[in-house]
């Protein structure tokens, strides 16, 4: 089998694996397409940091939350990047044990800070709409209401 | 006197409904009326539902507060909250917890910003337009973003770790 298998990557771990369950399979160029690593998002972040410009007129509250927001996409982007990577070479060395253990706890720990890093970004874009909300309801109430 | 609100009507604050801004939102109407329909947002995203809301007063001082009866208990309560079943409740009926109640024992809170989260976000829906609370905003926010950098840092000095790791583990 190793024949098939000249070179180490997702596919060969998948056909690894198929191997143990259903005995010898060939090599499929297709599975080895379908897992191949995507570039990284080289411009995503700066995007990310345009569309969540504060608008014009925006009080400063909402303009603090709206940066924090964009921070924390930057964020997200670098570490989801990595995480991907972390499940790309956790796929490679599904054989290997011991390796694959090493990478799978990382792997559950970046999980953990990508996760926070994605609520933290919805509770920051909910509350600078919370304050764009209040401030439109009190601009059009009594001058001295509280 | 019933004054229904309108499909469009701000909810300024998703999940809760606060005697604040419900005299915003009535403007001249307040007073007069006894009682009002609001549409409710689900705090965590679902099918928004309707709620009466009715109005009570409470003594204070030498006058009378007008505050929000909280359906479940009658109390009058200046803040509700969605009780998940497409009701409201006051804090003790729906047993509302603040975030630093929920979450000040985490790892999250104590040491990746949770805290200086909170604090920000209550700063900005506080609607606080001193000079000194916008400056506290901004060192919250600049506080908040350092401690936002350092712990992609610290991630990525474990991912780079988990994958050397992995290469010396995988060597024969």
């Amino acid at each position: 089998m190793s024949s098939l298998l000249p070179t180490r990557s997702p596919a060969d771990a998948l056909h690894v694996l198929n191997a143990r369950a259903v005995g010898p399979v060939a090599a499929s160029p297709l599975r080895a397409a379908t897992f191949e690593s995507p570039a990284p998002p080289a411009t995503r972040a700066s995007d990310a940091r345009r569309v969540l410009a504060a608008p014009p007129g925006a009080s400063a509250a909402e303009k603090v939350l709206l940066d924090l927001a964009a921070e924390q996409v930057d964020s997200f982007l670098v570490v989801s990047t990595a995480e991907q990577r972390l499940s790309y070479r956790l796929l490679e060395q599904i054989d290997d044990h011991r390796a694959a253990l090493v990478i799978a706890r990382a792997l559950r720990q970046v999980a953990s800070i990508t996760g926070l890093l994605a609520h933290r970004t919805q509770e920051l874009l909910g509350a600078a709409e919370t304050v764009r909300l209040q401030q439109r309801i009190h601009a059009g109430g009594r001058p001295h209401d509280d | 006197m019933t004054i229904d609100a309108p499909i469009s009507h701000p909810q300024p604050r998703p999940g809760e409904v606060r005697i604040g801004d419900v005299r915003a939102a009535l403007g001249a109407d307040w007073g007069s009326a006894d009682h009002l329909v609001v549409e409710i947002l689900p705090p965590r995203g679902g099918i928004p539902s309707v709620s009466t809301l009715r109005f009570m007063s409470k003594p204070s001082g030498r006058g009378l507060h007008v505050l929000l009866a909280c359906p479940a208990c009658s109390e009058p309560r200046s803040v509700l909250y969605a009780d998940g079943r497409g009701g409201l409740g006051c804090r003790l009926c729906v047993r509302h917890r603040t975030r630093h109640q929920r979450d000040a024992r985490t790892t999250r809170y104590r040491s990746h910003g949770g805290r200086e989260l909170d604090r920000l976000l209550r700063l900005a829906s506080s609607r606080a337009t001193s000079a000194g609370a916008s400056a506290a905003l901004t060192a919250l926010g600049e506080q908040l973003k350092n401690t936002t950098r350092a712990l992609r840092d610290s991630t990525l000095d474990l991912v780079t770790a988990a994958l050397g790791a992995a290469e010396v583990t995988h060597a024969p």
